[in-house]
């Protein structure tokens, strides 16, 4: 049983639907990026746009520190995969796919092991309908977050 | 909070510097500022003061810099700007412009961060929030920020249109004054 078929029967039994069938290229296509890797992995995702996954790259120094057995795996849109070029603390930059969207799929559910340890999606508290950054410009933070 | 320490807390990480490969270019001879002005996303973000702005800079006998235009192909071309770079540079190479620039000018986009994280001097206009997206990095000598009283103007749009034109608001002439006072031109 492919991965994809095993992840279909998953959210058949769990949801009484299975995976839409454009998944099926997305979800080959992140075995086959992972597939020489037998570490523990995370995978930031960052979607869009450049100043997002510009600001991103201010995080990776402070993950390879708290997390110094995975190795790093970062998501984004192809018009932005060269500004992670380079960058010592990615090991490697992985073409957003929709199917990144769904935790249980890169994390695991159930029968299912998941791609990744660890999946960090920042993005969604800054790039959906709900801006939950977005304060009038007075919150404040009350510790230090600077390395 | 800034959008960096929103990513931050969200991963429960620390903020360093960011990191931008740098390609070299051909830079102007002449010393130079950057111009960053056409946002392909929306209205929101669409000033209508650059050419004025341009020109108040170069018509000053003691500004002796080159305007490098940079971002989109599809900018406004403006008086008396060099639109050598414009839609010509890769990530890498504007990153390289910018670190090199004696100011950089423009709206709230990622060659602001750029010039913070190389700590340029930078006059940046904003639709919503400088709060939300400043120059994380740089040393608040070196950055004016311009934007309008949100209590007496109205609220940010927070969308790609913006019914309040908000940074339209904005005097060009703050925005020339801040540049000449950065720059150290009376």
């Amino acid at each position: 049983m492919s991965t994809f078929e095993l992840m279909s029967k998953q959210v058949m039994a769990i949801h009484g639907s299975p995976l839409p069938d454009h998944f099926r290229d997305q979800i080959n296509y992140i075995e086959k990026e992972l597939e020489e890797d037998s570490s523990k992995k995370i995978l930031f995702a960052m979607p869009q746009s450049a100043g997002d996954v510009f600001l991103s790259t201010s995080l990776f120094r402070s993950m390879q520190d708290t997390y110094p057995e995975y190795n790093i795996y970062v998501a984004t849109r192809l018009e932005y995969t060269s500004l992670l070029e380079d960058n010592p603390y990615v090991y490697k930059v992985l073409l957003w796919q929709d199917c990144m969207a769904a935790q249980a799929i890169m994390m695991g559910s159930s029968e299912w092991k998941g791609f990744f340890n660890v999946f960090f999606t920042p993005f969604t508290v800054t790039q959906t309908e709900y801006m939950n950054y977005i304060r009038n410009g007075q919150d404040k933070i009350a510790f230090d977050l600077r390395y | 909070m800034h959008l960096v320490e929103t990513y931050a807390l969200n991963c429960g990480l620390k903020i360093e510097k960011p990191h931008i490969k740098l390609e070299e270019i051909e830079l102007p001879e002449k010393k130079y500022i950057t111009l960053h002005t056409h946002c392909e996303k929306g209205t929101a973000r669409d000033y209508k003061n650059w050419n004025n702005i341009a020109l108040e800079l170069v018509s000053n006998p003691n500004f002796d810099f080159d305007i490098v235009h940079i971002g989109n192909i599809q900018s406004e071309r403006l008086i008396g700007c060099n639109d050598k770079y414009l839609g010509k540079t890769n990530f890498h190479q504007l990153a390289y412009l910018i670190k090199n620039t004696h100011l950089h000018l423009g709206y709230d986009s990622l060659p602001v961060h750029m010039a913070s994280h190389f700590s340029r001097k930078m006059v940046v206009l904003y639709n919503a929030y400088s709060q939300h997206s400043y120059p994380y990095w740089s040393n608040p000598e070196d950055i004016r920020l311009l934007e309008v009283d949100y209590e007496k103007e109205g609220r940010p749009a927070y969308a790609y249109t913006d019914p309040l034109d908000l940074m339209n608001k904005i005097e060009y002439t703050s925005v020339v004054n801040s540049v000449l006072e950065l720059l150290g031109i009376k």
